[in-house]
């Protein structure tokens, strides 16, 4: 049903067509999502228990009549809008071209199947 | 006031119905039904999403935490934008890829095995009745309140309403439901936040000195409503994972053409729910200040008036005509968007009923188009059904507590279960039971003895268990796979999923 390529350097990927180059897309997806993954639940989960255990900290005054856990709140208002554009771009000109490499490859080997 | 409610949801009924008529003469095949042909474009699943998510807990339940208990509501709305980060990195675009109409569908292609799928299809279902449950006691309080009709006449309305845009119209019209009711939401909240700033000359800030000069220093702190710690960190878990376990959401992105599209949806949405979101904690700030907590908690003990309220009082208080219009407005907007998330509710429970297991589990695939459109409209009307059922029943129960129930369940059992299909090469069907048990059970056994149901008598602490359910889903799902042991076929097949999670191609 598929055809194998044959010459595939590490054994896991020998059992796909193009599974080298999806795997290196993976591995590529993987270096961008890691630390936007890490950043968001740092800040987000950082402030719930915050919230739960440091409420004096979350009381001091930064802006005015604004304390830290309001301006902490806003911040993860500004961490999510950030990541997801940032993502996308990054996903447009590095994900996007990758795939469309291993879906004209794979669309070429797998002819007939 | 009824008058001018009565109007404006009349109006709103007429455009939907309108929409359904025409979606209905477009659904004829099962993409059709479920998925709206996957002809939506990013911005149109955009806003969809956003009527999908923001439910009428949103809408008004935020508002009126914030100007009841200060932080704690500020804290309750971000996490449902935070939650679409999750969504965006790892759900959207595998999710599209690789399944066809339902969350079934990934686990049934990974897996190729019955029980896996019937795993997937009761975490659906659970999740999605725990959510339905609250949505339908919710739509009878509040018709009974701005209609004066009765509770039970108010719930069979609703139903009603969900089911001809479900079972006549699938997917298309209600997306399209969404779409209206998301729109006229985003509308509202602009006029509203717009009123209430010019007030105070366009200086937000006002409202958080006179909540705190009013109501104390403890007010801007977290903790007035959500007393236990742990409870802060479970509901920030639960939003967090939980969302992308949600059937009834994560369904929409079938609704567009590719994985590329998919992803640029959830950033629409999360421009969209988020601003509303953030508005949310300006509308309680300024309730609490115009308002006032004494008025909220007369027209409701839980605030969830607080909105309409603000609105009326904005608009030129109580008796004026410009009040009255506000609070006739936002009234018949949020239910409209009550009706619409029980759409959707109902079209993703019957996706489960009707596709995985009729079509899929039971039939085996073998099922022609015109009865696979057929078996998906008579189970949309059969859940419809039990759902306001279920409605009526929940009169004068704390229901409120099933969305956390729901949101907890997703955390814990589906989204593990989702996540190791899609990543974890070794992870296998018993994984998906493991997983799927573990998580369930636990988190529906912690709800149970907990204080939500038990009171001072509770066994155990926490409202939200999600901190302790998380991992025992995920405990469930790696021991499951262990136990199963290895299987060198389907290991080696994960080389041909990733590649058609990652790209989509089929072969």
């Amino acid at each position: 049903m598929t055809v194998v390529i044959p010459n595939t350097k590490t054994d896991r990927t020998a059992s796909a067509p193009g599974s080298a180059d999806v795997w290196a897309l993976v591995a590529t997806k993987l270096r961008c999502i890691t630390p936007m993954i890490a950043i968001y639940v740092t800040a987000y989960l950082g402030l719930a228990i915050l919230s739960g255990f440091a409420k004096p900290l979350l009381g001091t005054k930064v802006l005015g009549p604004v304390n830290l856990g309001f301006v902490m709140i806003a911040l993860n208002y500004l961490v999510a809008w950030v990541l997801a554009v940032i993502y996308a771009r990054v996903a447009n000109r590095v994900h996007d071209p990758l795939v469309q490499r291993i879906m004209a490859r794979a669309n070429n080997d797998g002819r007939g199947s | 006031m009824n008058g001018i409610t009565i109007g404006i949801f009349a109006a709103i009924l007429a455009l939907t119905l309108a929409i359904t008529a025409w979606a209905a003469r477009r659904t004829r095949t099962a993409t059709d039904f479920y998925a709206a042909g996957k002809g939506l474009t990013a911005a149109q699943n955009g806003f969809a999403l956003a009527g999908d998510w923001c439910s009428a807990a949103a809408f008004l339940g935020f508002t009126g935490l914030t100007a009841l208990y200060g932080a704690d509501g500020a804290l309750y709305a971000i996490g449902p934008l935070v939650a679409f980060c999750t969504v965006l990195f790892i759900i959207a675009e595998p999710l599209r890829n690789t399944g066809t109409y339902t969350i079934g569908d990934v686990i049934l292609y990974r897996m190729k095995r019955p029980p896996a799928l019937a795993a997937a299809v009761l975490g659906t279902i659970v999740i999605n009745l725990a959510y339905m449950i609250p949505q339908m006691a919710g739509g009878g309080v509040l018709l009974k309140l701005l209609l004066g009709l009765r509770y039970d006449v108010s719930v069979v309305l609703v139903g009603l309403g969900m089911i001809v845009y479900v079972a006549a119209g699938g997917m298309l019209a209600t997306s399209w439901v969404q779409i209206v009711k998301a729109v006229l939401m985003l509308s509202a909240g602009a006029i509203v936040l717009l009123m209430a700033v010019w007030q105070v000359g366009f200086d937000p800030l006002v409202f958080f000195s006179a909540d705190e000069a009013r109501y104390g220093p403890s007010f801007l702190l977290p903790g007035n409503f959500l007393k236990n710690p742990w409870d802060e960190v479970s509901l920030g878990l639960g939003y967090v994972l939980g969302l992308a376990g949600l059937p009834h959401v994560m369904t929409r992105f079938y609704t567009v053409p590719d994985a590329k599209t998919a992803r640029r949806s959830v950033v629409w949405v999360m421009f969209l729910a988020g601003a509303f979101f953030a508005c949310t904690t300006i509308f309680g700030l300024a309730a609490a200040h115009f308002v006032g907590q004494d008025a909220i908690r007369a027209a409701d003990r839980g605030g969830n008036l607080t909105l309409p309220l603000l609105a009326q009082y904005l608009g030129g208080g109580k008796g004026s005509a410009g009040g009255e219009i506000m609070l006739g407005f936002i009234a018949a907007v949020a239910v409209a968007t009550i009706i619409a998330v029980v759409a959707g509710l109902t079209l993703a429970t019957s996706g489960a009923i009707a596709h995985d297991l009729y079509v899929n589990l039971i039939k085996k695939g073998n099922v022609p188009q015109r009865d696979q459109v057929l078996a998906a409209r008579i189970t949309a009307i059969a859940v419809g059904i039990v759902a306001t059922l279920l409605g009526i029943l929940a009169e004068g129960v704390n229901v409120a507590v099933l969305v956390i129930l729901a949101i907890c369940i997703a955390a814990s059992a589906n989204f593990p279960v989702l996540v190791l299909s899609l990543f974890w090469r070794r992870f296998n069907t018993r994984g998906v039971i493991g997983g799927m048990g573990l998580g369930l059970i636990s988190s529906v056994g912690l709800a149970l003895i907990g204080p939500a149901y038990l009171g001072k008598d509770a066994l155990w602490p926490l409202v939200n268990p999600t901190v302790v359910t998380l991992p025992l889903g995920v405990l469930g799902a790696v021991l499951g796979t262990l136990i199963a042991g290895r299987n060198d076929a389907h290991e080696r097949r994960f080389d041909e999923v990733m590649l058609r999670v990652h790209t989509g191609v089929r072969s």
